[in-house]
């Protein structure tokens, strides 16, 4: 990805002298994006996030903070840890072929698909007393065609690759963010900082408490054990003590069965004896997040 | 004659070495260049804990408000100063008006101009990661995403859903989304659903 390039030479550009602002701040709220490629620019940022949160539309205007952000280097680290994360999850799909599930069942997801089986798009009026038939011959043919060959081997080695990037990147935002002493204008905000992301009590911004950074810490270990093939995934059906090898998962791609991997036949070619990760660990992890750990999770990075 | 511990220290401390200035960063109170003064002329020399204990007369002497002063004025005239800092205002204009594009372009020539310039390389990759966003969104919307699928979109998100999908897929799909959101009445309504 051209952004991650364009970022890369960022820490040895501004070394790792922590908590160096740099001399952008932009009003991330005011960023308006043309998502819909009609050429006219869309709403503001912060006019979708307000939608997002569920804001009354009379309440919108005054939704529509600017958002204003002091970049500096936790942050440059965290927009490269999320860079290869979007990557690395494209880099993963597009290592198998799905082109066959996309043209039998993309009018799922998209109203007017352009796929090589145009009529199954139609419109068409439920049947079955109700029921609509065309709806649950699409879900079944999907998971039936979640049967993906491998198209790219090399482009799943990549995904790893990014994957363990991002939990690098990850690791060093937050060695940078918190040996912050200023208090300016935080995306990522460490435990004495005040942060401008919104979404905390009484409209306050989001407060990052440093149990839930230790917490992240250690659950970014754990991750990177497990794509280094360190720490084995352990699996359902599987009692003996031998779990998954994730890094293999990546390594030596196989085509992917949605069913066969439920049911733990497309998992034995992975299966190894060695460290479990541990589940009471994950759970420990989660509870650090009151029970929020999965919109921390997507902010956190 | 020997200073006194507390004098060298003052000394240590405006005489530290600015990294890319010299030693033209001294802000030296007239008390301690007249403590410090006593010293004859000599090298600098460091204490055993790396402080500056002391140094030339020719630079303790030295005046450096001026230089600071006519450092800063450069700077701040330099063509490439403003040019970079034009460059990014003018990049979060673009922004705020929807072009993104254009805003990359800006960047990407201020950044031609002056590789090392780290504000403006961050600036670039963030707006570089914004088009990329802008084009896969973009992408989704040539296949209808939009003609009430944005909607749906948020639903599967959580997102209260509010317009109706005049498309058959597009009810197809609100079921769908209604599934994977945990609502299985979602299979069994007959007609479009009036959602919450």
């Amino acid at each position: 990805m051209a952004a991650d390039e364009t970022l890369a030479p960022l820490t040895e550009l501004i070394g790792t002298e922590a908590g160096r602002t740099l001399e952008w701040t932009v009003e991330l709220g005011r960023v308006r994006l043309d998502f819909d490629g009609d050429g006219v620019a869309g709403e503001p940022l912060s006019l979708l996030l307000a939608q997002a949160r569920s804001v009354r539309p009379t309440e919108l205007e005054g939704a529509a903070e600017a958002i204003p952000i002091d970049a500096d280097l936790g942050d440059a680290l965290w927009l490269r840890g999320y860079l290869n994360l979007v990557t690395a999850t494209l880099d993963a799909f597009l290592a198998y072929d799905a082109r066959e599930a996309w043209d039998a069942t993309a009018q799922l997801f998209f109203p007017r698909p352009i796929t090589s089986i145009p009529y199954l798009a139609e419109p068409s009026e439920p049947r079955l007393g109700g029921f609509d038939a065309a709806l649950l011959a699409d879900v079944i043919a999907l998971i039936h065609l979640i049967d993906f060959p491998v198209l790219d081997a090399d482009r799943a080695a990549a995904a790893l690759t990014r994957l363990r990037t991002t939990v690098a990147m990850s690791q060093a935002s937050w060695r940078a963010i918190l040996a912050e002493t200023d208090d300016g204008r935080e995306w990522l905000p460490n435990p004495s900082q005040s942060g401008v992301v919104p979404g905390g009590p009484g409209g306050a911004a989001l407060a990052v408490e440093e149990e839930m950074v230790t917490s992240w810490l250690e659950l970014m270990d754990e991750l990177d054990a497990i794509l280094a093939g360190e720490r084995l995934v352990p699996y359902w059906r599987v009692t003996d003590g031998r779990g998954v090898n994730v890094r293999r998962v990546f390594t030596e791609p196989r085509p992917l069965d949605l069913i066969l991997w439920i049911q733990g036949a497309a998992v034995q070619p992975y299966l190894e004896e060695g460290t479990l990760t541990s589940g009471e660990d994950w759970a420990r992890i989660r509870r650090a997040f009151g029970g929020r750990f999965a919109s921390f999770a997507f902010w956190f990075n | 004659m020997r200073r006194s511990w507390h004098a060298a220290r003052r000394g240590a401390r405006v005489g530290r070495p600015a990294r890319s200035l010299g030693y033209v960063g001294l802000s030296v109170r007239r008390r301690d260049r007249a403590h410090i003064g006593l010293c004859p002329q000599r090298d600098r020399k460091r204490s055993s804990y790396g402080k500056i204990v002391t140094m030339p007369r020719t630079v303790r002497r030295r005046s450096a408000k001026p230089v600071v002063l006519l450092v800063l004025l450069l700077v701040a005239l330099s063509p490439a100063a403003r040019a970079q800092s034009d460059v990014l205002v003018a990049a979060e204009r673009l922004l705020y008006e929807g072009q993104a594009g254009a805003a990359a372009d800006t960047l990407a020539d201020g950044l031609a101009a002056d590789p090392a310039d780290a504000s403006v390389r961050l600036a670039l990759g963030t707006v570089q990661a914004m088009t990329a966003l802008e084009a896969l969104a973009q992408d989704a919307f040539r296949h209808g995403l939009g003609g009430g699928g944005i909607e749906e979109a948020g639903q599967m998100l959580g997102v209260p859903v509010t317009a109706e999908s005049p498309t058959r897929a597009g009810r197809v799909r609100r079921r769908a989304c209604g599934v994977w959101s945990g609502s299985t009445r979602a299979w069994w309504r007959p007609t479009r659903p009036s959602l919450p």
